[in-house]
This record gives C-alpha cells, structure tokens and sequence, in this order.
C-alpha cells in the first residue's frame, strides 16, 4: 500500500485531544514518570499508580468536570433520566456493517489513487486493476515492497487500524477484531493494487493495526460520554471520531450519537496519566565511533499510559504509547506503542508472566545530498513484536520499588538500514523476522523514575531483497531524573544504538551511534 | 469411484436427516482432524510442479461459540508437470501449522473462514532449473479458505474445504495454489 499518509491527521488527534483535556482539567499535580526512556526501541513504561493513595488520586483527578464528584466524566443529566435499558451498538454483532465498512476503507484510497492523483505516466497507476492483476498476484504470491519507511511503518499501521475497528466497532472481541484488520489487508493486497502482494505490508497493516487499532478503540470510548449531553456531548462525539473515525461513524449510523446511556466501565481505566517532554537531542549520524559528526536537535515527546499494567487482565488493559516530533529531518521521529495481550500473575502482583503486542517507529536517518550521491546516515528501527516478559517489583524502602523487566523480542517483522541498498522506490533498509532480549531495570520511588537502565538486542535475519544479510542491533540507554516540583522534572539519559550487519557478497559493517538527552518533563494528565 | 461417492452422499444425508443423532448444547468441541488434500498449483512453480496430495493431521481447540484454533501437520507430495522429464525428482513438504476458524453458526452444517499459517519443511532433490541438489528448506506458509463441517453426530464430522495458499519458496516462484480438502473429525 502507497496511497496513505497521515501523519499529520493523527498528529492533529493527539493535539486535539490533549487540548481539550487540559482546557477542562487543570489540577493535576501528581506525577508519574511513566516513560523510562526516549527514543527506545519500545515504548517501556512502568506504572506503578496503584502506589498511589487512591483516595487523593479521586481528588485531585481531572476529570471532565472540575465539580465532579466522580473520577471520570460528568453527568450532567439526573440519572434516572438515563436509559439504563438502551441496548448499545456492540452489544451485538454487525457482520454485513463491518463488511461494508471495510469495503469503504478500501474503496477510498484506491479511488482517490485511480482517479484523483496526477500519475505523470498513467501506466503507473498501481490503481488500475483488473480480473488479469488478480489472478497474476493470486499465481505470484507474496513479495516485500520498497515503500520508504514512513509508508510502510505507519501508514499502512494506520489503516489496519481502521480496518480492526470496521470488527471492533461492530461488536467483535478483540481476538475477532485481529482477523478483520488481517483479512482488510489482505484484500488489498491482492486485489486493491496492481502491484504483487507484499508480505511486509500484510504484517505491519494486519499487526501493527491490532495495536494502533485497539489504542484508538479504548480511547475513543474513553473520551466519549454517553451521559453528557449539550456542547459537552457534542465535543466529546467529535474527540472520539476523531481518534477513532469507524467508532464515530457507526455510533452516527446507530444513532448512539442522540442517546443517553450509561459509559461501559472497562471505558474508564483505573489510571491514566499524560506527559510531555520538550528538550534537546544529541545523536552522531555516521557511526564512526568519533562523536564529531553530531547534529542537535530540538525533541518534543507525548506519552500516555492507559491502565496499571500490575492489575490487566483483558488484552489492553494497560498500554502506552508515545510519539516524538523533532526540530531536525525527518520531523516525525518516533512513535512507540506496547500493549498488554495476556498474563499471569505470579506472586500476588509483585511479579508477572506477561505477553505484549509492541509497536516501533524510530526514525533517525537523515539524508544528506552530495555532487554524485545521497548519504543515508543516522539510523532507524521500525518492528511490530510480540514481547513476552517477566515483570517484577523489588522493595527496597518504604516508597521504593526495584521494578524490572527480562522478556524476549519476538519480530514479526522487524526494519533496519541495508548500507549497500536504495530501492528505487525508497527504501534504503531491510525487512526480516527477528529475536533477541530486552533487559529493564527503574529505581522509583513513589511517583517518579530516578534512574532507569534498557537494553533491547535482536538479530533480524533479512528476508526483502537483496536477503544477503543479518544484522545484530542494539540499544542501550541510561537515563536520570530530578522532580523539581511534584509535577515537574527535569532529566537527562546517555545511550547507545549499535549495529552489526554481516553481508554475503559485501564487506561486513558496524555503526555506532551514540545519543545524549537532555529534557524537561511534566504531567498534563493524572488519573 | 461411484460407489464411494454414493457411499458418502448416504452417510451425509443420514446424519443430517436423521434425529437418532442427539444434538449437545454446541457442536463446537475440542476435535482430532484428518484431512486428505489435492493442490493445484500456480504461477511459475506450477510449471514445474503442477499438483499436490497429501494429508494432514490436527487438533483444534474450541472456543465456542465460533472460534476454532487448529494446529497441524501432515505430508505433501508434489508431482511433477507432465511433460518434464526429470527421473525421480521429488518435492515433499512437512507443514507445522497453527491457525484458526471462524464458525458463521453452530449447528449441524457450519459453514467457516479458515486461516491458518507456520513453516513449511521442504524436502527437494531439485531445484526449478531442473539441476539436482539435495537440499531441506524452511519458509513460511500462508493459506486461508473458507468450508463447511457437517456434524453427522455429535463425536463425528466431515470436513470440506477449498483453500488458497501463498507459501515462500522462491522469489520468483512462491509456492502458489488452490487447496482442496476433505476431512473428518472426531470429538474428545
């Protein structure tokens, strides 16, 4: 899939969002440092909220309203004029809606590519599909395409996710919903280009949606209150379209826009907490170990963490997510995402099996233009990754905890640079599962990290063309922190990225990139 | 060949008409399957390998009232096209599978999506150039499909099923084609 970018859509839903929780929320003055670290391979948070006194979180909570007396939403209309008996939309399922949903979803960019873009050479329009690319792609099968990173590790994520919710919204289960975003991608795959179905594309769209799709799920029906009405319905209708435009349209097609019933109650998770981060970033973009060739750049980080990972039970109880413009190219440089799938507790919530379903998109690599050549320098890491881990938490004074992770990276599918080749059509890395281990250890102390130590490793053995290759990545980063005020801090973290790539037919290589951070760090949100 | 096909219509018919067979509360049970299977193949690896049979074996774990996870395995032979004359060329795949369906009802004829993926052990002792080699390959297998289970009692089924599969093989030659099963379960 070529046709998607919406970076800057999602971009304007976050932005919207958090604006319009702070214009109504403004006592939030507990914080949580839930983002270990910036730039990482995996958004790795720990939430420890249920430290926290419960009661003065209730108080000090920013609900919708200021007045209520409830930690989350506001009624504003006498409850019994509520209808308790109201059936909801997914409280059953809409099979032949989510068929035709999923129709539209890949009914628009196709036409807008057939017969809205200007192709300078129309033989080009991959759009232009017929019964003969059909069978061709069905008699080919599978091949891994050369769209350039951002096409390929977030758009096409983000419309798996419209095709997730096309089930999710129709009253599947999560599970179930994972076969619609699957099947969605499959279907153009095969038949919505002229181009040969491409297995990277499969994974990231049918994956990686599970995951985006399932996160704009639960906070759509986060920010939607079905017990509002007047301007307070209205814009809590538009927040939740926005992030999640399938949910909107089927609760405009229901008519559960006009009705007032009761919130579901898993839509309210026990914590959630946002903070922002604006600072400076440090990295060396050739790899050769001097640290001359530097480049700073301005870094400005959204984090968000839903549920308490310590209590989930149901696939995405707990998640977090972060996303990170910069100053320098490519502005759009990271977005991580890591969401709980299942567990076990182990030890009365002191240590637990858990599986996650992980999201990265880390995009560092710059482009710089010489008189004969373009240079690719700097690094990115993009992977879609099941992550079973080992939590655990360690007292070790009265408000401290030793908490840690030991778990492995299963990729799905995993994207490094190739230092020998540029596709034509843009990219310049290698696709191919992986495996490796990840290590993570946070000294905190009531609300805050301290210090927090990660490390993530993984081979990715190469499967795109050219497939002469593997490669032996690594992440390593320590970071620091000072609350200068209950919800505020300021901090700094030094790491490394390194690669190893072993080639057949080419010289072996080794990159090293160091990177230094320096931030400041408040809580917007805290539930 | 008329006798056997007369023989399943019977046993078919029998088990749906008849009401001697008790119905449970769901027909979606833990199940043992097995399954024989004929492939056409396509595209460039059809020229050379044209057909498939073979057989698999599974066990499916029932998360009613419409999900089934099924892991299998089994042994696929391919044949060569007709006219290439290569003596005693063979291809033979080991599948390790694990996937699932999606019941559309729960009754005695269940029609249902079936998707199921894993690694294909490939056994070859030549290549698509016609040179021969004794080699072993891993590569990823992908097949999805849509069929009916028909519960002739409540403890026993039969399976039919037309599938498309896009396994890894070569770049320019993907182990492509339809799938045609049939099967029978027993419940545990």
């Amino acid at each position: 899939m070529k046709h998607i970018h919406n970076s800057k859509l999602i971009l304007t839903f976050i932005l919207l969002v958090t604006t319009s929780q702070l214009n109504s929320q403004s006592n939030s003055y507990s914080y949580f440092n839930s983002k270990l670290l910036e730039n990482s391979n995996s958004v790795i948070s720990f939430n420890n909220h249920e430290l926290k006194n419960t009661s003065v979180a209730f108080q000090n909570s920013l609900a919708f309203k200021n007045n209520s007396n409830q930690k989350w939403g506001s009624v504003n209309l006498p409850p019994e004029l509520l209808n308790d008996d109201f059936k909801s939309w997914e409280s059953e399922k809409h099979f032949w809606i989510g068929v035709g949903e999923i129709a539209i979803l890949e009914f628009i960019p196709w036409a807008l590519a057939k017969w809205i873009r200007h192709w300078e050479d129309p033989a080009d329009n991959w759009a232009n599909v017929s019964s003969d690319t059909w069978w061709r792609n069905l008699s080919n099968g599978w091949e891994y395409d050369g769209d350039n990173f951002e096409t390929n590790n977030f758009a096409h994520p983000y419309h798996g996710a419209l095709f997730f919710n096309a089930g999710r919204t129709n009253g599947y289960d999560f599970w179930e919903s994972t076969a619609w975003a699957l099947t969605g991608s499959a279907i153009w795959e095969f038949f919505g280009e002229t181009f040969r179905p491409a297995f990277n594309d499969w994974i990231y769209t049918g994956v990686g949606g599970v995951n985006l799709g399932e996160i704009t799920y639960r906070l759509s029906s986060m920010v939607t209150d079905n017990t509002a009405s007047g301007s307070d319905r209205m814009w809590s209708e538009i927040f939740g379209t926005l992030i999640n435009p399938v949910r909107g349209f089927n609760r405009a097609i229901s008519g559960e826009m006009g009705q007032n019933f009761p919130n579901p109650e898993w839509s309210r998770p026990d914590d959630f907490l946002i903070t922002f981060e604006a600072g400076t970033r440090s990295i060396d973009k050739d790899g050769d170990k001097t640290y001359t060739d530097r480049e700073v750049e301005g870094l400005f980080t959204f984090n968000l963490i839903y549920g308490n990972r310590f209590k989930a039970k149901k696939p995405f109880e707990y998640f977090n997510f972060n996303f990170g413009l910069a100053s320098g190219l490519p502005h759009f440089t990271t977005m991580n995402s890591s969401g709980f799938l299942f567990g076990y507790d182990l030890d009365n919530k002191k240590h637990r099996l858990d599986v996650n379903l992980d999201f990265n998109y880390n995009n560092l690599i710059k482009e710089q233009y010489t008189e004969i050549d373009t240079l690719y320098k700097g690094f990115l890491f993009g992977s879609t990754q099941i992550y079973p881990h080992l939590l655990s938490r360690f007292p070790i004074g009265s408000k401290t905890n030793l908490v840690t992770q030991f778990g492995v990276n299963g990729i799905l599918m995993g994207a490094t640079p190739n230092d020998y080749y540029v596709d034509v059509e843009g990219r310049v890395y290698d696709f191919g599962p992986g495996v490796g281990t990840r290590i993570v250890a946070a000294i905190q102390n009531g609300i805050w990290n301290y210090v927090s130590l990660f490390y993530y490793g993984a081979w990715i053995w190469t499967q795109s063309e050219p497939s002469d290759s593997k490669h032996h990545i690594h992440y390593l980063v320590l970071e620091a922190q000072y609350p200068l005020t209950s919800y505020f801090s300021v901090g700094f973290s030094a790491g490394i990225y390194w690669r190893n790539s072993y080639y057949e037919n080419f010289p072996d290589v080794t990159k090293n990139h160091p990177i230094g951070r320096f931030f400041f760090r408040t809580a917007i949100i805290d539930i | 060949m008329k006798k056997v096909l007369l023989l399943t219509l019977l046993v078919l018919y029998t088990g749906t008409v008849f009401p001697s067979f008790a119905q449970t509360d769901s027909y979606l049970k833990n199940r043992i399957l097995v399954e024989g299977l004929y492939l056409r193949n396509l595209g460039n690896f059809s020229q050379v390998w044209s057909t498939a049979a073979g057989a698999y074996v599974g066990y499916s774990i029932a998360f009613p009232a419409h999900n089934l996870l099924m892991m299998r395995t089994g042994f696929i032979s391919n044949s060569l096209r007709d006219n290439t004359e290569i003596e005693d060329a063979s291809l033979t795949i080991i599948p390790l599978e694990i996937g699932g369906r999606y019941y559309f009802t729960d009754s005695r004829l269940m029609p249902f999506f079936q998707f199921i993926n894993g690694l294909n052990i490939i056994f070859e002792n030549i290549n698509l150039e016609g040179e021969k080699e004794d080699k072993t390959l891993v590569k990823y297998s992908w097949q999805v499909g849509v069929g009916l289970t028909i519960n002739l009692t409540d403890n026993f089924n039969v399976d039919l099923g037309a599938n498309y599969q896009s396994n890894f093989y070569e770049k320019e030659a993907m182990n492509t084609g339809f799938e045609y099963v049939f099967g029978i379960g027993f419940t545990l």
